[in-house]
Parts: structure tokens; C-alpha cells; sequence
């Protein structure tokens, strides 16, 4: 494809830093600061694209492994109803096995199975597997949220970067 | 439709049914439903300053009958949040006894912001707060947006900066500010001070707080009140759930510690939300009161020791707590000018609560007002979103500590 997106992002942001910003008047803050953070996030962009789809599904395949491990946390109580959960999880199996999904039927679906998730942790809240069910939750957490945190690395919010994994590594 | 749909269009019953499940004070309640009321109009489109300019003197010959005359209106940057104009009142001033031009600032809503609160709430704090640490003085409010586009208030310029002018600075926040080892001690030994002064206060202000709802001793309904104030808006502006949300809203329900002492909290205390003057050192006002509320005194140290705020000292050896102190010089620091105790559970409560909050805020609303187009500078409230998954990866560790 030409011009690829790849392409095009970085014309725009070539045109954006060499033609546009010295034409701005840099006492006019407001205009400075949000076209350099434009630019900024348009390189971010440009940068983590391709790796949107392994993203979407890593995160997909996390929530899926979660809402089989709630199973077994909430043995202890047989008041819980999972058949919208096992539907979610069936649905999002289905999405990840699709070739013809793209990113945004599988977030979907990841999107449809949290829901389902925490209705579970809701109902199970002062019942007897109510201690397992958040420990479940808790451990199966640390994984998406390092990849989000990766994900986010250019925004330069991190303390410790070197704290965080590479995205390439946990997609 | 779906749920996402929903909160981008609710319907009456959506918004009723939030409010029922989430009780919270009644200005906070006020200004939530507003904001939901609002939801599917418009976003936000560039207002000429000259606008505001007629906005903004409607609004003072609203209470003022003397003779007036704005001038030299500018835009002001500085925060994601709220919209404000620079300019100069040539009036008679307050007492209407002298001829004399006086530096303002008009602090306007967008349509919605990354912290939907109240105009009315600020100013009556600000009034309050005046002769216990350094404020800036208030001079008339608009809560309902009647004078301007959107609810507002004008308070009186003041000098100073919120960051060294010589820091190279890339964020566009105070997140991540270094004050340098020459300004550090003496901004730390202030603020800390400032903040044990209206900590004291709280009980004694409380007659004055109309908009606030009251706080006790011995009861935790107001840290209740709290949490379901973010869950509520958790619910109103997410894109999506997260499970780990559910786990962390129950367990602050569950541990919810009543009040050993009913404080004035700022509720964005940190680094960067005060002005001071780089020849003397010297804090000349405490900025963004709009969170404040009466409350716990550790949800205010909390708050500043998160992550974010945090950085290495120059020796790449010790980790300074708000850009400030070590943490235990910090707290003992704290103890000392305050003369109020830091009780380490109650610590740990609130950094749960804090980081709960911030994730509201960053993944939650800041995806709600860019999506939505609401705000002045959607680039930045998209941009600050994501220090939220930092924020997420502090929510979880602190939960580890917990259960």
C-alpha cells in the first residue's frame, strides 16, 4: 500500500515540526504546548501501531485466562452464576481464533467479558469466596497492567522506565 | 446500544440509577448530575476572548455597582482543567475607596473537565481559607454559568511560578517537577508547614462551608461519601471496567476508617499546585482547591507520595517523596509543624484511596472528556491519561500490601 499509514504519519510529522511549529508564536502557550504535544502524540502513534492488534489480543487472552481462574476461586460458593461469564469467555475464544477480527472486535469482546467478570466479583462480595475471587483478580492483574504501563513508556510518566519490560517483549 | 454508548447519552433513568447506587455530598451530587444532564450536547468550541471579556464584566456588575473597566485580557496556560483569562480591573476596589488597577484571573469550566467540580464549592473555600496559608484573594463567583458560557470565578493575580522558569521541563503537568537542591529545602519546609496550618483547621471551618457536607469524629460515613464519589464517576465516564476496580472499591468500603480528626483536605496536594516567588523562596498561594473537602488529613500525604510526584535526588541514590523529602524525613517533618500524627494504617488506607481516585480520573474521565471532545486542550487530557496505568500498576502493589 502507498502511502502507507507509516507513511503518512511521518510526513505529517515532519510537516507539523519543520513547516508549522517555528511558524508558531511561542508566547501563544496555549498553541505551543498543544501543537508539540500533537506532534508528540502523533509520534507515539506512528511508534506503537504496529503493535495494536498483539496488543489487543494479549490483553484478550489475559482476561480469558482471569475468568477461567474465577472458577476455581469460587468453588467455595455455589450461589454464583457463571453462564454470562462462560458465554463471554466462549465469545472471546471465538474472536481470538478468527483471523478476520480486527482490534476492535477483539477489544469488544474483551470489553464484554470484563463486564461479566465483575459481576461476578460484585456478587460474590461478603460470601464465602469472596477472599479467593480478589486474590484471583489481583494475580491475574500484574501482567495487563505492566503491558499497559509498557504500552504508555513514550508519555514519559514513568518514574523508573527501566522498571518496565519493552513492549515488544510482553506482546 | 451499548454501554459505552449509554454514558455518552444517558438516559434519565442511567442517571438516577447512578445517583441512587452512589451516594455522595449534595454539591458533588449537583455538579455530577449537570454534567450528565450535559453529556450529549455539545463539546467544546473555541470562545473568543473578547467573549469573555463581556462574559466577565456582566458578571461583576452583577454584585458591583461602581465604576469599572477591564483591561488587557490574555490567555493564561497552566493545568488540564479549567480555562482561564489573565486581565486587569481598573476599579475602586473592594471598598470602593480608591481609584486603582488590579491584576485578576477569570477560572472558567469547559464543558467537561478531567475533575467535574463545583465553582461554588472553591470560592467559599478560598474566602475561608483566607489568613491561614497563603491564598489567592476571591472576588466574585458564577456557579451556574448565568454571566459566562460555563460556571466560573475571578480571583486576584498572583505573583509567581509553579515550577522553576529554568527547569527544562517536557510534561505539561507538575507531574514529574524538580525543584533543584538550592530551591528544594526551603519550598519543602513551607509547604509542609502550609499543609499541617489548614489540617488543623476543619472543625473550626466547617460553619463557613456551606457547600460542604459536614465531617465527624468517629464516624467514616464521609470517607464513604468519598469513595462513591469516584465509583460514581467511574461508572458515568469509562470507556471500560476493569475487574481490579471492582476489588479495589470493595476493599476501601470494607476498610473504611472513621475520622480521628476532621481536617481541611486540598485533595490535589503536591508539588506544582502552589505559586512562589524564585528570588525569595517564598509561597505566595496555594492553587486548585476544587477537590477539597473535609476529611482525613492522610489523604492529603498520600496523595503527594504518589508515584508520579516522586523522583531520585541528585545522587541517583535516595528517592524524594513529592520532589521534596526521603519519606520518613517527610512524615517526621510533617509531624513536627503540624503537630498531628501520621498513623501508618491509616497512611496505607489512604494511598489505596488516592491511587483509586487517580485511576478514576486518568483512565476514566480523561478518556470521557477527549472522546467527547469537551475540553479546551483534549491533547493534553488524552496525553495525561495515560500516566494512569503507572497509577493502575501503584493501585495493585498497594492492594498486594493489603490482602
Amino acid at each position: 500500500m502507498v502511502p502507507d499509514l507509516d507513511l503518512q504519519l511521518q510526513v505529517a510529522i515532519k510537516a507539523l515540526t519543520d513547516a508549522v511549529a517555528p511558524a508558531v508564536d511561542p508566547s501563544d502557550k496555549v498553541a505551543f504546548e498543544q501543537l508539540h504535544l500533537a506532534i508528540a502524540t502523533f509520534s507515539m502513534v506512528r511508534d506503537r501501531l504496529p503493535f495494536a492488534r498483539r496488543y489487543a489480543r494479549r490483553q484478550l487472552e489475559d482476561a480469558i485466562e482471569l475468568a477461567h481462574a474465577l472458577h476455581s476461586a469460587a468453588q467455595a460458593d455455589s450461589t454464583l452464576a457463571f453462564a454470562a461469564l462462560d458465554r463471554s469467555a466462549a465469545a472471546a475464544r471465538m474472536a481470538l481464533a478468527d483471523a478476520e477480527s480486527d482490534t476492535h472486535d477483539i477489544e469488544a469482546a474483551q470489553d464484554k467479558l470484563t463486564d461479566a467478570t465483575v459481576a461476578i466479583i460484585a456478587a460474590a462480595q461478603n460470601g464465602p469466596a469472596s477472599g479467593a475471587i480478589d486474590i484471583a483478580v489481583l494475580q491475574a492483574s500484574a501482567q495487563p497492567i505492566e503491558r499497559g504501563r509498557a504500552w504508555c513508556l513514550p508519555s514519559g510518566f514513568e518514574p523508573n522506565p527501566n522498571a518496565i519490560r519493552a513492549l515488544a517483549d510482553l506482546v | 446500544m451499548s454501554s459505552a454508548d449509554l454514558r455518552q447519552t444517558p438516559t434519565p433513568s442511567f442517571i438516577a440509577d447512578i445517583r441512587r447506587r452512589f451516594p455522595v455530598e449534595r454539591e458533588i451530587d449537583r455538579v455530577l448530575t449537570r454534567k450528565m444532564e450535559r453529556r450529549s450536547g455539545p463539546g467544546y468550541r473555541p470562545i473568543p476572548l473578547d467573549k469573555l471579556v463581556v462574559g466577565t464584566t456582566a458578571l461583576i456588575a452583577r454584585s458591583y455597582d461602581g465604576d469599572f473597566n477591564l483591561q488587557k485580557a490574555r490567555w493564561l496556560t497552566g493545568g488540564a482543567s479549567k480555562i482561564q483569562m489573565a486581565f486587569d480591573l481598573e476599579w475602586d476596589g473592594p471598598d470602593r475607596d480608591k481609584r486603582q488597577v488590579t491584576p485578576m484571573v477569570l477560572r472558567m469550566e469547559p464543558p467537561e473537565s478531567v475533575v467535574e467540580t463545583s465553582r461554588a464549592r472553591e470560592f467559599e473555600l478560598l474566602h475561608a481559607l483566607q489568613g491561614i496559608v497563603p491564598v489567592p484573594p476571591c472576588y466574585w463567583v458564577d456557579p451556574e454559568g448565568e454571566s459566562l458560557p460555563h460556571p466560573a470565578l475571578i480571583y486576584g493575580f498572583v505573583d509567581g511560578v509553579t515550577k522553576p522558569t529554568k527547569l527544562n521541563s517536557k510534561q505539561v503537568t507538575g507531574i514529574g517537577l524538580n525543584y533543584g537542591p538550592e530551591l528544594r529545602p526551603k519550598l519543602a519546609a513551607q509547604f509542609l508547614e502550609h499543609v499541617g496550618r489548614f489540617h488543623s483547621q476543619g472543625a473550626e471551618l466547617q460553619a463557613k462551608l456551606r457547600t460542604f457536607d459536614s465531617a465527624a469524629v468517629g464516624s467514616n460515613s464521609s470517607v464513604i461519601r468519598q469513595i462513591n464519589w469516584w465509583r460514581r464517576v467511574w461508572e458515568e465516564d469509562r470507556k471500560e471496567d476493569e475487574s481490579l476496580m471492582e476489588v479495589a472499591y470493595n476493599w476501601l468500603i470494607r476498610n473504611a476508617p472513621p475520622l480521628d480528626h476532621v481536617s481541611i483536605v486540598h485533595g490535589d496536594c503536591r508539588g506544582g499546585n502552589f505559586l512562589f516567588t524564585e528570588h525569595d523562596a517564598k509561597i505566595t498561594a496555594w492553587l486548585d482547591w476544587e477537590l477539597a473537602l473535609l476529611g482525613d488529613r492522610h489523604q492529603d500525604l498520600a496523595w503527594s507520595m504518589m508515584n508520579p510526584y516522586r523522583h531520585m535526588s541528585e545522587d541517583g541514590k535516595t528517592e524524594l517523596v513529592n520532589g521534596f523529602l526521603p519519606m520518613d524525613e517527610y512524615l517526621a517533618t510533617y509531624e513536627k509543624m503540624s503537630g498531628l500524627s501520621v498513623d501508618p494504617k491509616r497512611l496505607t488506607y489512604y494511598r489505596m484511596l488516592c491511587s483509586y481516585i487517580a485511576v478514576v480520573i486518568c483512565l476514566g474521565t480523561g478518556y470521557r472528556v477527549a472522546h467527547a471532545g469537551k475540553s479546551h486542550q483534549d491533547v493534553v487530557v488524552a496525553w495525561l491519561a495515560m500516566v494512569g496505568h503507572n497509577l493502575f500498576g501503584q493501585l495493585c502493589s498497594t492492594l498486594e500490601e493489603v490482602m
